[in-house]
């Protein structure tokens, strides 16, 4: 390994006050380097020769660690700037592919060129981050379907959760393609290897598949066996994740019990067990998990285009998805007041406890047997978010009612 | 065998990769390690205790003896102290802690600060 100086490593140069030791025959062309250097205080240059003792490979292992625990990109980036030792350093391959996910935390507001060229940096590098972020911005913000698709692929193969989630969303949804280019099986097959990595849309999104038999041999106990599981793991992740103890993780409303409300299908089949209520339902609110960098930027990036992705395109009324619409009517609406869309049953369970459950009011009644969503904020409304009502919306395919 | 090259070292009289100082600190954490061995949280606070004081100088040399003495999870802490401690800091803060200079032409430094522009928010002003 050779310093910056020409020296090979293991030996070591100390500062010219201690006695300095070489074991190399072309010490004499170090000498000549080393006295040429000027010293202006003792004790930069101590530390200055110190740095350059360091060999390339143990300032890359600083550099690593540095980018894997990095919580936003300035904290990495700020080496690079440094000189160009470190420059070098830090774009080493092996640097970027160890890159933490909060390092691509890019606002949309500065998006560039260069930012575009460091993500395909990372994501060639192997940093299946900067693979699956690049690919969600290049196929919903810069409209390159193929490019992001492919992206999200190499993430997924090697079981990023999220990556498989996302593809399995757009498989579901035929995103970027026409209505017949959805595949439902593969969704779900997407969607049950993202669920059995355990990622909570994922199980949620399984759940209610095998719920109604979407894409997939109809299992209600199963599906329900899956959305107790999300909840779980819902729950689970905010004993894992929380940071301080001394403020309450979530708020608990306990009913003296769940509030009881018709439900189509159980009424239909005779107690198949139908769906199963979120942890909202019971009055216990656990806070919405952290957005994905990825799929902030696309808030962000959609808020800038004043929420319009697209002519006659809508974006997923949750907030923390973000998603857009990729052609008109894609996307699923509320069955009770039509004024929201989801591009999952996921999203559409979050929002319902973060926020829609208080606001939806039916507007018409759909005279279907899918039916009906239960009365809500009417009933308990008055502290946001608590009052049981179940999940009892249902989505339908399309906004044009069977005629 | 955590110190493979340990009996190198005690061969090696002539060795100036590790001064006394260093090894007092190096060479009994294994042990440390050994009594603590499933409980982290022990470790973390010895560690924190042992480089509280630490300059940056010293870092380097600790980071340097533990490479020679093949000592990996010294090295990890190390060199993760070091990245601890430049973490969202300012360029010139991270100059300044390795003691370096610019080396970039003027219009290159321009470039680079434009190109990673995109990056910057919240920096400390440590």
């Amino acid at each position: 390994m050779r310093t910056r100086r020409g020296l090979c490593y293991p030996r070591v140069v100390e500062d010219k006050n201690m006695r300095v030791l070489k074991r190399r025959r072309d010490f004499a062309a170090d000498q000549v380097s080393y006295r040429k250097r000027s010293r202006n205080s003792s004790d930069i240059a101590g530390k200055r020769d110190l740095f350059d003792s360091l060999p390339d490979d143990l300032v890359i292992s600083i550099l690593c660690k540095l980018s894997s625990s990095a919580t936003c990109p300035s904290d990495f980036a700020n080496v690079l700037l440094t000189c160009r030792r470190l420059n070098g350093l830090g774009l080493n391959s092996l640097v970027l592919s160890k890159t933490s996910q909060k390092t691509f935390a890019i606002r949309a507001k500065n998006w560039s060129e260069f930012a575009h060229r460091f993500l395909k940096l990372c994501a060639d590098a192997g940093n299946v981050e900067a693979c699956y972020t690049l690919g969600m911005i290049r196929f919903y913000c810069l409209h390159n379907r193929g490019s992001g698709a492919s992206l999200m692929a190499k993430a997924a193969i090697s079981s990023h959760a999220q990556a498989l989630y996302s593809l399995a969303v757009i498989q579901f949804n035929g995103s970027g393609g026409s209505k017949n280019d959805k595949d439902l099986r593969a969704g779900v097959a997407l969607c049950a290897r993202a669920a059995f990595l355990g990622h909570i849309d994922a199980l949620r999104e399984l759940g209610h598949c095998l719920q109604d038999g979407y894409g997939v041999r109809q299992n209600i106990t199963e599906g329900r066996r899956f959305l107790v599981q999300a909840n779980a793991r819902e729950l689970a992740a905010v004993f894992s994740t929380s940071a301080n103890p001394t403020r309450p993780l979530f708020t608990w409303n306990p009913l003296p019990l769940p509030h009881p409300h018709p439900h189509p299908r159980t009424v239909n089949s005779g107690g198949g067990g139908g769906g199963c209520p979120l942890l909202s339902d019971f009055g216990c609110n656990v806070p919405a998990p952290e957005a994905h960098p990825a799929n902030r930027f696309m808030s962000e990036w959609f808020a800038a285009r004043a929420g319009i992705p697209g002519p006659g395109l809508r974006l997923c009324s949750h907030v923390g998805c973000g998603r857009p619409e990729t052609r008109r009517h894609e996307f699923r609406r509320c069955s009770v007041c039509g004024t929201v869309n989801y591009c999952s049953r996921a999203c559409q369970a979050l929002d319902w406890k973060m926020k829609h459950k208080a606001e939806c009011t039916p507007t018409e009644r759909w005279v279907d047997e899918d039916g009906d969503g239960d009365g809500n904020g009417n009933g308990n409304g008055d502290n946001g978010g608590d009052g049981g009502g179940e999940d009892g919306v249902n989505v339908n395919d399309d906004v044009m009612p069977d005629s | 065998m955590k110190f493979c090259t340990v009996k190198q070292y005690f061969d090696d009289e002539n060795n100036n990769n590790v001064t006394n100082g260093i090894a007092t600190t190096v060479i009994p954490l294994p042990n440390k390690h050994l009594k603590i061995k499933a409980n982290n949280k022990e470790m973390e606070q010895y560690e924190q205790e042992l480089l509280r004081n630490v300059m940056p100088q010293e870092l380097t040399k600790l980071i340097l003896a533990a490479n020679y003495l093949n000592f990996k999870e010294a090295l990890d802490f190390f060199c993760r102290t070091v990245a601890n401690a430049i973490q969202n800091k300012s360029v010139d803060y991270v100059r300044k802690f390795f003691g370096l200079e610019s080396d970039f032409e003027p219009g290159e430094e321009e470039k680079l600060c434009k190109e990673f522009a995109w990056s910057f928010e919240g920096v400390d002003e440590d």
